[in-house]
């Protein structure tokens, strides 16, 4: 059949008036403690979301809120309210570094930094839903001060050049070239900006401020170091070691 | 031959604890099998899910999420019933968990398949599609659901001014038109409102679907007339629409499908 010529027209939706109709509402988090098996949780915690926040690495954001027993760290659920989205199991790593290359090495080099061992388990990624992207860490309990049983012997290692994070769930997927700019970004971060991320300005629960100074000593250290550490620790990354 | 299964439950409030069953994996003759509310391979219509209850309505696209993850799950090597229970405990406390359903007896001779058909009916039931909440938010839902809505060519309220030589240009409107050919095109008729109102909104149907296939921007098999059950009187100014373009009824349990089916294939209108 023969085309008639047309012209499209967009009919324009009018607009609510220009107010911000701010509103009350509470959103789902996930509230952590500090307990024994975590003893620095909450400003764990909370120094790796500035930290996060401050290198912009996909990773869920978190707020500090206040519970009977002083204050603790509440995470912002990721997924919907009413159904949360499903932890990564191992068969789908592969999957998931494949659908967000960037984020998946943002991740890495992040975790280098900050001694996350306990990634796996630790992410939640979509996969199936072309039109909802959606990649972000959570938990870092484990990492900062609590990468040893001691949190000096923490500040220690991370201080050093060891890579300290020997298990990755995306060590033998992450792409080694978007990593290495990660890693040169993140040590192009000014060290001041680290160490503001670290310094609460008080005692913060079970942290002093002088733990808190040295920390931030030894991520400045770590960070100017990420380079290096990555490209010396290559096999390990690669899964080939 | 024994069948173990164990049962997936949506648990609207984790405090609560109680469980809705929305899925069964079943075990027996060496293999798993997996059966989810809303997935019939290769269909999945995840408003079945979001029909559940006023929480999930929100959620159908982490419910996808989720089923894309039970699929990843009994696909994986060496997968166990009692595997997926150990990793089901670690899901306690959530929206979604992991129970053991138990044993059943199946013939020898039966298949796996046969016997998870069986429990999956028996055990889940399907929830009724409510019509809540707006007439325009649901039409959204199922041209999301039906991912209609994320395709590139995918085009919302436009009018279409059709200027044929020598003759008065005509103009149309359309709330959703996908472009890319073979086109498809959307009336919506709200039959909520007065009998008035519905006659009106018939007649501007009409006229449309029959402007555009006359004037060769759309053929007669793309055309969708989207609107819902409605009292005899009103029904009768609805059944009008059905020598014009494909009627679909938002309360339809297959809305979605059919609503893929006109896009992809075209389908003939039927009474
Ligand atoms: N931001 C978040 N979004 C969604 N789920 C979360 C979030 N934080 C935690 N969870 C869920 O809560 C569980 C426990 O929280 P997590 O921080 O991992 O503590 P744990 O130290 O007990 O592993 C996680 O496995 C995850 O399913
Ligand atoms: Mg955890």
């Amino acid at each position: 059949m023969q085309e008639t010529p047309y012209k499209i027209h967009r009919i324009m939706r009018q607009l609510s008036h220009g107010c911000t109709r701010a509103s009350k509402c509470t959103l789902p988090a996930i509230l952590k403690f500090d307990c024994d098996d975590s003893p620095h949780c909450v400003y764990n915690e909370n120094v790796v979301v500035r930290l996060g926040q401050t290198l912009h690495v996909p990773i869920a954001d978190g707020v500090l809120t206040h519970t009977g027993d002083g204050p603790a760290f509440a995470s912002l659920e990721i997924g919907s309210p009413g159904l949360s989205l499903p932890n990564v199991i191992d068969s789908r790593i592969e999957r998931i570094a494949r659908t967000y290359p960037g984020e998946a090495a943002a991740l890495t080099a992040f975790d280098i930094l900050i001694g996350n061992w306990d990634r796996k388990q630790n992410l939640k990624a979509s996969v199936a839903t072309p039109h909802i992207k959606l990649f972000l860490g959570f938990d870092h309990s484990h990492a900062l001060l609590n990468l040893k049983e001691d949190p000096w012997d923490s500040i220690k290692c991370l201080g050093s050049t060891d890579l300290t994070v020997r298990f990755h769930p995306f060590y033998g997927y992450v792409d080694l070239d978007i990593l290495h700019w990660w890693a040169e970004r993140i040590a192009a971060t000014p060290d001041a900006y680290i160490r503001e991320c670290c310094m609460m300005g008080k005692t913060f629960r079970a942290v002093t401020e002088d733990l808190q100074e040295y920390l931030s000593q030894a991520l400045v250290k770590r960070k100017n170091l990420l380079p290096s550490i990555i490209a010396e620790n290559e096999p390990t990354i690669t899964g080939e070691a | 031959m024994n069948v173990t299964y164990a049962l997936i439950q949506y648990v609207e409030d984790p405090i609560r604890k109680e469980g809705r069953n929305i899925g069964i994996i079943a075990q027996g003759f060496n293999y798993l099998c997996l059966r989810m509310l809303g997935v019939k391979p290769p269909d999945i219509d995840v408003t079945l899910f979001e029909a559940l209850s006023p929480k999930s309505r929100e959620c159908g696209w982490v419910y996808l999420e989720w089923i894309d993850w039970f699929q990843d799950l009994v696909n994986d090597k060496g997968m166990t019933l009692d595997k997926i229970l150990a990793i089901g405990r670690t899901l306690e406390g959530g929206n979604l968990v992991i129970k053991d359903g138990g044993m059943i007896e199946a013939s020898d001779k039966g298949i796996l398949d046969d016997a998870a058909d069986y429990l999956f009916k028996r055990l889940v039931s399907q929830p009724k599609r409510r019509i809540t909440g707006r007439f325009a938010d649901r039409i959204d839902d199922i041209l999301k659901t039906a991912k209609i809505y994320y395709q590139g060519d995918f085009e919302k309220d436009i009018s279409i001014e059709f200027l044929p030589v020598e003759k008065a240009s005509i103009t149309v409107t359309l709330p959703i038109v996908l472009m890319q050919k073979p086109r498809t095109v959307f009336k919506v008729i709200n039959p909520r409102g007065s009998v008035d109102s519905l006659l009106r909104q018939v007649n501007d149907a009409v006229y449309t679907f029959d402007t555009l296939v006359s004037n060769g921007f759309v053929d007669k098999d793309h055309c969708i007339a989207i609107t819902d059950k409605a009292p005899a009187p009103k029904a009768q100014h609805i059944n009008r629409l059905a020598d014009y373009a494909n009627i679909v009824l938002l309360s339809d349990l297959d809305v979605v499908s059919k609503v893929t089916r006109v896009v992809e294939k075209g389908k003939i209108h039927h009474h």
